[in-house]
């Protein structure tokens, strides 16, 4: 070996050294790069009688400093990260919609029921109820404003999906490709090929969660879900999306095999997209719901209270609002089928529904609690609905979603556009014994207050008023004889009789004369008080001219401080802010949540700069280092063509 | 060793001026709008706490707005009651001066008169009209006109029986009119029946034409006023309820307003305090990213 053969390889080796320090500087900014390096070892020494001589330095393969435990750890603080995130941004789409106070639902309904009480307050006043009508008109737009902003989000939400798993089919099959690259590449490792393949797999597992295998040829194995192979060494899976067939506004995710096609949304997690999916479920449909679930109280309960009274022209007040029914959708191919109707809309949860055959059994399972409970086939009444099971031909898996509430909001609308039609009366009226110029013809001072009516069965009153005539027996058995409609006091026997003791008038003072005695008469009910005298009578007629009467109008404004929600437990107005307090936790918690990711995934990616990135100021020392050792061992060489001459010249001489 | 990546330090810099300048950026929002809670995930509970006190208080309001309206229409009803009573007096006096047996036929014949006129005069206050137009006595049907006079002697009520309520707390009703039957109408008369007042002031008056007064229709009138007097109680029976109302509603709504401002309210020095904070860190995190990245071995070679 000479001395310039050892010169040689420490020039060779240094400018290797010298390239790799250029290739980390110019990848300082490269995402997912791992440093190189370059370590020397000296060559195979030569046998000399001195003993062994040095013959000069090599280089050895370059390396990537990399550690993959620590990529497996970023790997998965991305997938949580990018899950929250997701989730986070829906959560406060949703919140700031809900926040503004002059936006938010709750306001209209506020100045609807004031409306309302504007109308008690003056029932014959027709800016008072046109006042009412424009209100009720606001609260139903803003409804369905909301709605809109939910079907928006969902819709957004399903293209946004769309789009992220064509981005997954994407990644995957870049991931095969490069699989390929790296086994054709075997006997040296194609560092750079590496990084670029673990960037790839990062930037999957920020889209979603996801399992990677390495295989003893270097090909990684990705799998999704609950271990569908995504990648297999060269070859990648895809994806796709559908409309799920249960319920056409949600979109699913499938995973495409050569023999057809597999449902795995619910098998997904993780990442932007199991992010979606977890804010759809848990925060979209349950608020859509919630709000839906407020309309479809306030719709119900206010069509029956008005449906109660008698408008300005002294007719039936009609509906005020249209209704709403039970959203059920059917899976094709079932074999049973359903209906269902709202019992008792008090009852309902505000929560959608999945029911399903399970061979056995009708399961139906809350899908906000979880809760499940067996159904038979035939009529349920279960959390304020009917539902009806038709059994027959059942198959195994049959499902049906039911969403009572879902399209409430989208449905509300104001029927009423007269201002006349506004029922604030009430329909009949009592009034005690008088002659043809109204002078009173009863001797005793008793009093009947106006009657309640909590139906419309048998009024307005046809073929006569229902009378009561006092029958003074001089004790217990005294009492008001009452004649229904067509008998005559007098003529007919009376129908029926309340007990009134004239004698013992402290006891019976205020009376309540309770509503199943005219059950067949809008199940009135009234009070007596005084003392009547023997013959004393007082009619019960309908309330024909009754313009200032605002019976019903203070019937309907009460509607809002009554709990007429959740199981009589909530208000409209308590429903709807229960509504914004849990979008405002849900999206305080992905908040907090994801800011304790965030950090998590900046120490993973610390952990993983320390032995991975590249410092400037070290690769700037190395290129000196390298630098001098290439300029000695051209000196080297240098020295050795100097030996070379001085020999040249002692043989020339 | 410790080894830190020269993007990385980048980054850092870059992550800790962008935290920065968001939270400059929520101080600034909450000091321009003055509210603490901007969104209700800056607290959800407080969130509907706001909510729920701006319902009470446009509620509560809304009530004080229709003990108002209450209070007008009492005060109104009170107006027409007092000119009633003040009447009564006189009919009284007339009443009086016609027993007497020193008084002719023809001095009767004047007191009947004036009866006559007095009597015009208490049906006029009976129908009087509100600033809507609505009879204030005919009960529900306050549309048209509740009392008439027929023909000589007779006097009729065309209202109904009627009483309307307002509602002047979540609890309580108060009611805004009495009908025409229960004031003018359902009187007792001393012989135990009942008759309208117009009736028992005509009694006198057909007993003065007829010269033959009737004393019968003395102790009449005499129920007759007190009915009046008894009704005028009532009603301001009712103004004290609404008055008191009115008070406890205020102080309700003075309340929840407080509640309101403390829960929603920026504290403005908290929040100012927490801007220059945040806006010197901004600065520090500006400055120390400027000396770290001018930091370099490269710019000695």
């Amino acid at each position: 070996m000479s001395i310039l053969s050892i010169g040689v390889s420490g020039l060779v080796a240094n400018r290797h050294a010298l390239d790799t320090t250029g290739h980390n500087i110019s990848n300082v900014n490269t995402e997912g790069y791992s440093r190189q390096r370059i370590d020397f070892n000296t060559r195979e020494p030569f046998l000399s009688p001195a003993g062994y001589l040095g013959s000069g330095v090599e280089s050895s393969e370059v390396q990537r400093q990399y550690d993959s435990f620590i990529a497996g750890q970023m790997r998965s603080s991305l997938t949580i990260t990018n899950e929250l995130s997701a989730y986070y941004e829906g959560a406060q789409r949703l919140d700031e919609l809900v926040a503004d106070p002059d936006a938010g639902i709750q306001p209209t309904m506020q100045n609807f029921f004031d409306a309302l009480q504007g109308l008690a307050d003056d029932p014959t006043s027709i800016p008072a109820r046109q006042l009412v009508l424009s209100e009720a008109e606001t609260m139903v737009d803003r409804f369905h404003y909301f709605n809109q902003q939910f079907e928006d989000t969902r819709t957004t939400l399903n293209n946004q999906i769309a789009f992220n798993v064509g981005e997954i089919n994407r990644l995957a099959q870049n991931i095969a490709d490069i699989n390929a690259d790296i086994k054709l590449a075997y006997g040296a490792t194609p560092n750079d090929l590496l990084d670029k393949r673990d960037q790839l797999v990062n930037e999957l597992s920020e889209l979603v969660d996801i399992q990677v295998l390495q295989q003893t040829d270097g090909a990684y194995n990705v799998f999704i879900g609950k271990g569908q192979p995504l990648v297999m060494d060269t070859t990648a899976a895809t994806l796709g999306t559908q409309p799920s067939t249960l319920d056409p506004s949600h979109l699913e995710i499938t995973f495409n095999y050569s023999f057809g096609t597999q449902i795995i949304t619910d098998q997904i997690s993780g990442g932007t997209v199991g992010g979606m999916l977890r804010f759809r479920s848990e925060i979209l449909d349950p608020t859509q719901d919630r709000v839906g679930l407020v309309a479809l109280g306030i719709m119900d309960q206010l069509n029956s209270q008005h449906q109660l009274g008698l408008d300005l022209d002294g007719l039936v007040g009609s509906a005020l609002f249209s209704g709403s029914s039970v959203g059920v959708l059917a899976q094709p191919g079932n074999g049973s089928s359903i209906t269902v109707d709202y019992d008792n809309v008090a009852n309902l949860t505000g929560n959608s529904y999945e029911l399903t055959y399970d061979g056995a059994d009708f399961i139906l399972q809350d899908l906000v609690s979880g809760a499940t409970q067996t159904l038979a086939a035939g009529s349920n009444i279960v959390d304020g609905l009917d539902i009806n099971i038709n059994a027959a031909g059942a198959i195994t898996g049959d499902s049906f979603l039911i969403q009572p509430t879902r399209n409430a909001s989208q449905d509300i609308d104001l029927l009423i556009n007269d201002v006349r039609r506004l029922a604030a009366a009430g329909p009949l009226q009592v009034q005690p014994a008088v002659d043809g110029n109204g002078n009173p013809l009863n001797g005793g001072d008793a009093r009947v207050t106006q009657p309640a009516n909590s139906s419309m069965t048998g009024l307005p009153l046809v073929g006569g008023d229902i009378q009561l005539v006092y029958d003074d027996q001089g004790g217990p058995t005294s009492g008001f004889e009452v004649y229904y409609p067509g008998s005559t006091p007098g003529v007919d026997p009376f129908d029926d009789f309340i007990v009134y003791d004239n004698l013992n008038p402290a006891t019976i003072a205020g009376t309540q004369v309770p509503s199943a005695q005219f059950a067949a008469y809008g199940g009135i009910s009234f009070s007596i008080a005084g003392t009547p005298a023997d013959g004393d009578s007082f009619t019960i007629g309908n309330n024909s001219s009754g313009s200032s009467d605002n019976r019903n109008a203070l019937s309907l404004e009460n509607l809002q401080n009554q709990n007429l929600l959740l199981g009589g437990t909530s208000t409209f107005d308590e429903t709807y802010i229960q509504m914004v307090s849990d979008v405002g936790s849900k999206t305080r918690h992905s908040e907090l949540n994801l800011g304790a990711q965030e950090s998590l995934l900046e120490r993973a990616k610390e952990a993983m700069a320390e032995t991975s990135g590249v410092n400037l100021d070290e690769e700037a020392a190395k290129l000196i280092q390298f630098q001098q050792a290439y300029q000695a061992s051209a000196q080297v060489i240098s020295v050795a063509s100097t030996l070379f001459d001085t020999l040249l010249g002692a043989v020339r001489r | 060793m410790n080894r830190v990546s020269t993007s990385m330090l980048f980054d850092r810099g870059i992550n800790s001026m962008l935290q920065r300048q968001a939270e400059v950026s929520k101080a600034q929002l909450q000091i321009s709008t003055g509210k603490r809670i901007l969104t209700p995930k800056d607290d959800p509970p407080g969130a509907a706490y706001i909510l729920d006190l701006r319902t009470s208080i446009t509620q509560v309001e809304q009530y004080q707005n229709n003990a108002d309206r209450a209070q007008a229409r009492l005060e109104l009803q009170e107006v027409a009651l007092k000119g009633v009573d003040d009447l009564m007096p006189r009919i009284m006096e007339l009443t009086i001066q016609g027993q007497s047996d020193t008084y002719s036929a023809a001095a009767r014949q004047a007191i009947a008169e004036e009866l006559r006129q007095l009597n015009d005069e208490l049906m006029a206050l009976a129908n009087t009209r509100d600033s809507d137009g609505e009879y204030i006595f005919a009960g529900y049907d306050a549309d048209g006109i509740p009392f008439s006079n027929p023909a000589d002697g007779v006097f009729a009520y065309g209202g109904d029986m009627g009483t309307r309520t307002l509602r002047i707390s979540a609890t309580r009703q108060v009611q805004d009119r009495e009908n025409g039957f229960d004031v003018f109408m359902n009187v007792e008369t001393s012989a135990g029946g009942r008759r309208n007042i117009f009736e028992t002031i005509h009694g006198i008056i057909a007993g003065m034409e007829a010269d033959a007064p009737n004393s019968a229709y003395m102790d009449d009138l005499q129920l007759a006023q007190e009915h009046i007097v008894s009704v005028r109680a009532r009603g301001g029976a009712r103004l004290n309820t609404i008055d008191e109302q009115h008070n406890v509603n205020e102080d309700f709504i003075f309340t929840m307003q407080k509640a309101l401002s403390e829960t929603e309210d920026l504290d403005i020095v908290e929040a100012i305090s927490r801007f220059e904070q945040d806006m010197i860190a901004l600065q520090a995190a500006q400055q120390t990213f400027n000396m770290v990245q001018g930091l370099s071995l490269f710019n000695y070679l």
